[in-house]
């Protein structure tokens, strides 16, 4: 109850800090180019190609993990500045 | 000084990626429990004649079964159990199809109050009991009072129906050193989770370890499936179908205490699924529990036994944080205060809450501009829609030596032929294929060399490489 309470403080204040800002619900299209329909549809054909040759589908989650833990790493400097352990 | 900090901190994002989320993942298997929907699922259950919990006492006047394959066509099947309030026998005419069949309750409304056993028997043949026979015909029944065609598939969750032998079941084998069991598992898979990473599996110990389980594959060798340690996988890849999904096999135990587990595990991924907490992929999972005692119980298995029970009872009760009877247990004053639960609910926020909080999370803070542009790159990368690959065509210089020729390039064709070439290909002992044999191995790999490059960079071991080689340079 208090963790939940505690998350749901620190979500609504985030909401309420960043509810200005516009959301994105797909990526730009640059120079008419639409990047967000190309990647839906090249994801498409990687996961396609991905379940005929399942290891290459491993490797890329694989790759998809260590993108997040850097994501993850990112975030943790924002917050902590020169006192993250990752700094 | 700093290194202390330095540790101390690691220590805590270290504790933060893997233990919050695990706890987490944990308190996700029990979304899978339709408790919330209208629809009550009052029995299933396994066995010749099985008991069911939770039936209404009163207002029945339809009755659903789900029949795996009664494989009796042309008889009725029948539902017959004495309760409180009667002996009551269900007839069901629309037996000559797998699925759900109903029947209304005749002179109903009745009540299914302290009713036992149940059995399901064929009206054909002398009554046959046809339920949970172990072989062809058997059915698996799942009971309802409201009819199931009405909220397939969205309400319906992934999750494991029924698993035999039953929790804390003790098979009687008459003085003998061994007896046979029947196993038995029925799970259904829900249409929304087609595409998904699907895995079904079931495993069980001896857990008294007072004898050696012989041979690898506790239920034999079926063509196609794979099974080591105890571990019997019935389907590891991506869902294709949704529906029932049935097991049923026998197998000769010593006497002593043993534990199933029959589990299901979904996920976009394959890492997904063996690693959701770093993905938050959403993986659904589903775990049954079961520990049954052959002949006699040991001593030390017994003890085993228990200690398992009373730790999954007290998970069980940690998603229901906020019920209630949680707050009522900080009551001193109460009579169901209990440190233990209260501290639970003060401190342990269950899934719901988590969900609510984490869906927040992304629709008001993670989708916003400039980094939401990140959160829908990466939400494009994790998908797990397939598109066909297109076809290429082209026509040759009508001069040139191919003069006018078209080719017309299936990729679909090419990549399937490519992929049959790769999955077909069997070793010459077992035969299997090279995706049951070296798919362990790829994910063993890369998942190690994953944690591998993670560790390096916390360690800062790749750091002091790079200096000491620009050093030298």
């Amino acid at each position: 109850m208090i963790s939940a309470l505690v998350i749901n403080i620190i979500v609504l204040i985030l909401g309420v800090i960043f509810g200005w800002l516009p959301s994105v619900t797909s990526l730009p299209a640059i120079g008419g180019y639409d990047i967000d329909t190309a990647l839906v549809n090249g994801m498409g054909y990687t996961r396609t190609f991905f379940e005929t040759f399942w290891p290459l589908s491993i490797v890329f989650d694989g790759f998809l993990v260590l993108m997040l833990y850097f994501v993850i790493k990112i975030v943790i400097r924002f917050f902590l500045g020169h006192r993250s352990p990752t700094a | 000084m700093k290194w202390i900090y330095r540790a101390i901190v690691v220590k805590i994002v270290l504790f933060g990626i893997f233990f919050v989320p695990a706890i987490a993942q944990a308190a996700i298997l029990y979304q899978n429990v339709d408790v919330s929907s209208n629809h009550t699922v009052v029995g299933a259950g396994t066995g010749s004649e099985f008991d069911v919990s939770g039936l209404p006492s009163s207002g029945v006047t339809d009755i659903w079964l789900y029949m795996s394959n009664n494989g009796n066509t042309g008889n009725t099947i029948f539902l017959d159990t004495t309760c409180s309030d009667g002996h009551h026998i269900v007839g069901f005419t629309e037996q000559s199809v797998a699925g759900w069949v109903h029947s209304t309750v005749a002179g109903g409304p009745i009540g299914f109050s302290s009713c036992s056993p149940f059995y399901i028997y064929s009206g054909g043949g002398g009554n046959t009991v046809v339920y949970g026979s172990g072989g062809s015909p058997f059915v698996f029944a799942t009971v309802m009072s409201d009819d199931p065609t009405s909220f397939e598939p969205t309400n319906f969750t992934t999750r494991i129906i029924s698993l035999s032998p039953d929790d804390r079941a003790v098979i009687s084998i008459g003085g003998n050193a061994t007896g046979t069991v029947n196993f038995a598992m029925h799970a259904y898979i829900n249409a929304n989770d087609i595409g998904k990473y699907l895995s079904i599996k079931i495993h069980f110990d001896n857990i008294d370890q007072n004898s050696l389980l012989s041979g690898a594959c506790a239920f034999g060798d079926v063509a196609g499936l794979t099974c080591s340690n105890y571990t019997f996988s019935f389907f590891t890849g991506n869902a294709t179908s949704s529906g029932d999904f049935y097991f049923a096999s026998t197998t000769v135990l010593a006497q002593g205490n043993y534990r199933v587990e029959a589990s299901l595990d979904t996920s976009t991924t394959f890492l997904g699924l063996n690693l959701g907490f770093f993905t938050f992929a959403g993986a659904i999972s589903d775990i049954v529990d079961h520990q049954f005692v052959v002949g006699t119980s040991t001593f030390i298995g017994n003890i085993s036994q228990n200690i398992f029970s009373d730790t999954n009872a007290f998970l069980n009760t940690l998603p229901a944080t906020t019920t209630a009877a949680m707050a009522a247990s900080c009551n001193p004053l109460g009579g169901n205060f209990g440190i233990r639960e209260c501290m639970t609910f003060l401190l342990v926020p269950d899934a719901g809450q988590m969900n609510t909080a984490l869906t927040a999370f992304r629709t008001q803070v993670l989708i916003k501009q400039p980094w939401g542009y990140l959160t829908r790159f990466v939400q494009i990368l994790s998908t797990s829609a397939t598109s066909s690959l297109p076809s290429i065509s082209y026509t040759f210089d009508p001069a040139g030596p191919l003069g006018g020729d078209t080719w017309n390039i299936d990729m679909n064709s090419m990549v399937a032929g490519g992929g049959s070439l790769l999955n077909t290909i069997t070793d010459p002992v077992n035969h299997q294929t090279i995706r049951t044999v070296a798919e362990p191995i790829v994910k063993f790999v890369v998942a190690l060399m994953v944690i591998f490059a993670i560790v390096m960079d916390l360690t800062k071991v790749s750091h002091s490489l790079s200096a000491k080689k620009r050093e030298q340079d």
